[in-house]
C-alpha cells in the first residue's frame, strides 16, 4: 500500500499542498483537478522528485525518501513533460532507461521490443524519436514507464497533446496494464478517467476535496442536475454547466441546488458536471 | 559499468564536441606550420652522429660531419661554432640572488620571505648536482634551443592544454546538463539508479575530457614530430646550457628544473600534469553543473570565476594581511597552474613560494574539487527537482 500522510509542500512562503492525506491500494487513481491545484506536485512527491515539506509518504510502511532505489525500482512515471533524446531510436532510449531501472540486459532485449510493440510502435522502433508525432512520443512515454513492469504506475497528464483516437487506445492501454498495480492517473481532463478510474480523487484549494468511486462522487449532485431548452424560464439560482446546440436551439444542462424547476428535466449527473460544479469557482 | 558506457556513447555522440575537436586540430596545424626551423632540423640530424652530450667524442664526431650544398655547410658551421668552448652553465651559479631579488621585488615579509629563501636554498642543491653531473653539457638545440623549447613547451603545449581544458569543460557540462538539455530528468531521476547516475556521469565526462584531451595532443604531435627533426635530442637534457629563462626580475637565467629532464621525459611530464589539470578543470565544471542546470549560464560562471580568480590575487595589495598568503595560494588552484604551465617542474617566478608547485598545485585542486563534487553530488540528492 501507498500512504500519502498529512502532507503538505511549501516553496517558500507559498503553499502548493496542504495536509493531503491519501491510501492508495490497487487499481486506476484518477487524480482530478484544473491546472495549477497542485497534482504535479504530488506526482512529483510520489516520484520521488519533490520531498514533502512536512507529512510522509509510505510504501508498505516504510518512508520512500528512506526505501530510496528499493522505492524507485517498483515505480514507473510518465511526466508531464515528457523529455526524450530525438538522434535515439525508441529502442536505444528504452534501453538505457532499462540500465537505470537495474534491468539486466538480456531482460531488456527481450522486454524492449515486447513494450514497443504493445504500444503499436513496433514497426518504428529504430526510427530516430525526432520524426515521431506527439501521440507517438507519448506511447513511448508509457512504453519506458511500464519497463520494470512496476507495482505503482504513475502518469502526469498522460493524454496531453493526443487526438482524440489517440486517447481513447491510450485509455484502453491504461485499463489493460491496471490489473495488479496501482495506476496514478492525474489529469484535467474528465473523459480520461471516467471510464477508467477506480476512485477519482479532487484536489481544491491545494487540499483533498475527495477520494471517492466515481459513482459516489456523481451521486453528491443526485437530484440537482437538469437539462431545458428553455433556460431563461429557469427563476431558481442555478450554476450552468454545459451547452449542446441541436437543431438550432440551445440545451443547457445546470445544476440547481434549490429544488426542481418546472421548465426543466433532472438528468443523472456524471463526472463532468461535478467537475464544473466543484471548481466553477476557479479559472480552468 | 554498462551505464558509464551508455552516458560515455551520449558524450561521444555529440557532433558539437567533435566540431570543436576538428577546430582545434586545425588551430594548431596552423600554428605549426609556423614552427618550421631548417636550422633546427638540421642540428636535430646531425645528433643522430654526434650524440646530445657535449663531449670529446661529440667534437670528434662533428669535426668529421660534412655537408651537402651551402644551406648545409652553413647550418654545420654555425653549429661547430655555436658549440665551441662552452662550459657548464651550473658551475658556480648561485640562486639565492634569483630570491632575493623577488623577495625585493615584491616586498615580501616574514614567512612569506623566509619561504622563498629556503626554495632557493634548495634549489642550489639540486644546482650544485647538475653542475657535478654536467648536465648543461648537451645540445638540444643549440643556438635556437630557448625559440624550440618555447614553442613546443609553452606555446605548442600551453593551446593543447586550454583546448584540452576547454572540451573537457564542456564534455563535463554536457554530461551533467544532458537531462535539462533534452528534459528528460523527471524520468532519469526517478528510476532506480536514480540520482546516483552522477556517479557515471562523472566518470563518463573525467574519462572523456581526458581522452579528448589525449587524442588532440596525440594528433598534433605526431604533426609537430613528423614536420621537425628531433633526432638524438630526445635524449638531451632541458637543463641544456643552450636553454634559458627570460626573466624580467631576476634576469636571464639557466633552465633549472627540480630533476633532471630529458626533452622526452620532460614532454611526458608535462603532458601528465596537464592531464591533471584537464582532470580538475573537467571535475570543477561538473560540480557548478550540478548547482546550475543550464549548461550555457554554467559554463559562463565558469569562465567568471576563474576571471576573479586570475583577477584577486593580482589586485590584492601585498601590504593587506592576506593579501600575501592569497597571492601564493591562489597559484595552485587550477587556472593559476594553466596561466603558468610553462614554469612547472622548474622553480617557478616571483608568485611562487613553494618547490615543486605544479604537484603540490594538482594534488590540492584534485582533493578540494573532489570533495567538491561529492558534496554538490550530495545535495543534489536532497533537492526538489521541481
Amino acid at each position: 500500500m501507498l500512504a500519502v500522510n498529512h502532507v503538505t509542500k511549501k516553496y517558500g512562503t507559498f503553499t502548493a499542498l496542504e495536509d493531503i492525506t491519501i491510501e492508495f491500494t490497487g487499481g486506476v487513481y484518477g487524480l482530478l483537478s484544473p491546472n495549477g491545484s497542485g497534482k504535479t506536485t504530488l506526482i512529483k512527491m510520489l516520484a520521488t522528485l519533490l520531498f514533502p515539506t512536512s507529512g510522509e509518504i509510505l510504501w508498505e510502511g516504510m518512508e520512500i525518501a528512506k526505501l530510496g532505489e528499493r522505492y524507485r525500482e517498483v515505480i514507473g512515471y510518465l511526466p508531464q513533460d515528457f523529455g526524450y533524446y530525438k538522434h535515439q531510436s525508441p529502442r536505444q532510449f528504452l534501453h538505457y532507461l532499462a540500465a537505470l531501472k537495474g534491468i539486466d540486459r538480456s531482460t531488456a532485449s527481450r522486454k524492449v521490443p515486447e513494450l514497443l510493440q504493445l504500444v503499436s510502435l513496433g514497426d518504428v522502433m529504430d526510427t530516430k524519436m525526432r520524426k515521431f508525432s506527439g501521440g507517438m512520443i507519448q506511447r513511448v512515454g508509457i512504453a519506458q514507464a511500464m519497463l520494470n513492469d512496476p507495482k505503482i504506475l504513475i502518469l502526469d497528464e498522460p493524454t496531453a497533446g493526443l487526438d482524440p483516437k489517440e486517447r481513447v487506445r491510450f485509455r484502453n492501454l491504461i485499463s489493460e496494464l491496471s490489473k495488479d498495480r496501482i495506476v496514478i492517473l492525474s489529469t484535467h481532463i474528465v473523459s480520461d478517467i471516467e471510464t477508467i478510474a477506480n476512485r477519482v480523487i479532487m484536489l481544491k484549494d491545494r487540499k483533498l476535496f475527495c477520494n471517492d468511486s466515481p459513482a459516489n462522487i456523481c451521486h453528491t449532485l443526485s437530484g440537482k442536475v437538469y437539462e431545458t431548452w428553455e433556460i431563461e424560464s429557469v427563476a431558481q439560482p442555478h450554476f450552468p454547466l454545459t451547452q449542446r446546440q441541436e437543431d438550432g436551439r440551445t440545451l443547457v444542462r445546470f445544476v440547481c441546488e434549490t429544488g426542481c424547476p418546472e421548465a426543466a428535466r433532472p438528468v443523472t449527473p456524471n463526472l463532468e458536471d461535478v467537475f464544473l460544479y466543484v471548481y466553477r469557482d476557479q479559472v480552468m | 559499468m554498462f551505464i558509464y558506457r551508455l552516458e560515455l556513447k551520449k558524450l561521444l555522440s555529440s557532433a558539437a564536441v567533435w566540431g570543436f575537436l576538428a577546430v582545434c586540430l586545425l588551430f594548431n596545424l596552423f600554428i605549426i606550420g609556423h614552427s618550421v626551423d631548417e636550422y633546427a632540423d638540421d642540428v636535430g640530424a646531425a645528433s643522430e652522429q654526434t650524440g646530445v652530450v657535449l663531449d670529446p667524442s661529440f667534437y670528434e664526431k662533428l669535426s668529421q660531419m660534412t655537408a651537402s650544398g651551402d644551406r648545409a655547410s652553413q647550418h654545420l658551421e654555425r653549429l661547430k661554432a655555436e658549440t665551441d668552448g662552452v662550459t657548464d652553465v651550473f658551475d658556480g651559479y648561485e640562486t639565492r640572488n634569483i630570491g632575493e631579488r623577488y623577495i625585493a621585488a615584491a616586498g615580501t615579509t616574514g614567512y612569506f620571505a623566509e619561504a622563498m629563501r629556503d626554495k632557493y636554498a634548495a634549489l642550489q642543491k639540486v644546482v650544485d648536482e647538475k653542475a657535478k653531473n654536467d648536465e648543461s653539457l648537451t645540445l638540444y638545440f643549440a643556438g635556437v634551443t630557448y625559440s624550440r623549447h618555447q614553442f613546443l613547451f609553452n606555446t605548442l603545449l600551453g593551446w593543447l592544454l586550454t583546448e584540452g581544458a576547454l572540451v573537457a569543460v564542456l564534455l563535463a557540462l554536457l554530461s551533467v546538463g544532458y537531462e535539462h538539455i533534452f528534459r528528460t530528468g523527471h524520468i532519469v531521476y526517478s528510476t532506480k539508479k536514480g540520482r546516483a547516475v552522477l556517479r557515471p556521469k562523472l566518470a563518463a565526462s573525467l574519462s572523456a575530457g581526458l581522452g579528448a584531451y589525449a587524442l588532440l595532443a596525440l594528433l598534433t604531435l605526431l604533426v609537430y614530430f613528423g614536420v621537425n627533426e628531433y633526432g638524438d635530442v630526445w635524449r638531451s637534457s632541458v637543463s641544456s646550457l643552450f636553454n634559458y629563462r627570460v626573466d624580467l626580475i631576476a634576469g636571464n637565467r639557466p633552465f633549472v628544473t627540480w630533476y633532471s629532464f630529458s626533452v622526452l621525459t620532460y614532454l611526458l611530464a608535462m603532458l601528465a600534469a596537464g592531464a591533471g589539470v584537464v582532470l580538475c578543470f573537467s571535475l570543477l565544471a561538473f560540480g557548478m553543473g550540478i548547482w546550475i542546470r543550464n549548461s550555457y549560464i554554467a559554463f559562463l560562471v565558469f569562465l567568471a570565476a576563474h576571471a576573479v580568480c586570475i583577477a584577486v590575487p593580482v589586485q590584492m595589495p601585498s601590504t593587506w594581511p592576506m593579501g600575501p598568503a592569497v597571492k601564493y595560494s591562489a597559484v595552485l588552484s587550477p587556472v593559476w597552474l594553466w596561466l603558468k604551465h610553462g614554469l612547472w617542474f622548474t622553480d617557478g617566478d616571483i608568485d611562487i613560494l613553494w618547490a615543486h608547485f605544479e604537484t603540490i598545485g594538482l594534488f590540492v585542486s584534485l582533493v578540494v574539487l573532489a570533495a567538491f563534487c561529492l558534496f554538490s553530488a550530495l545535495c543534489f540528492r536532497k533537492r526538489n527537482l521541481a
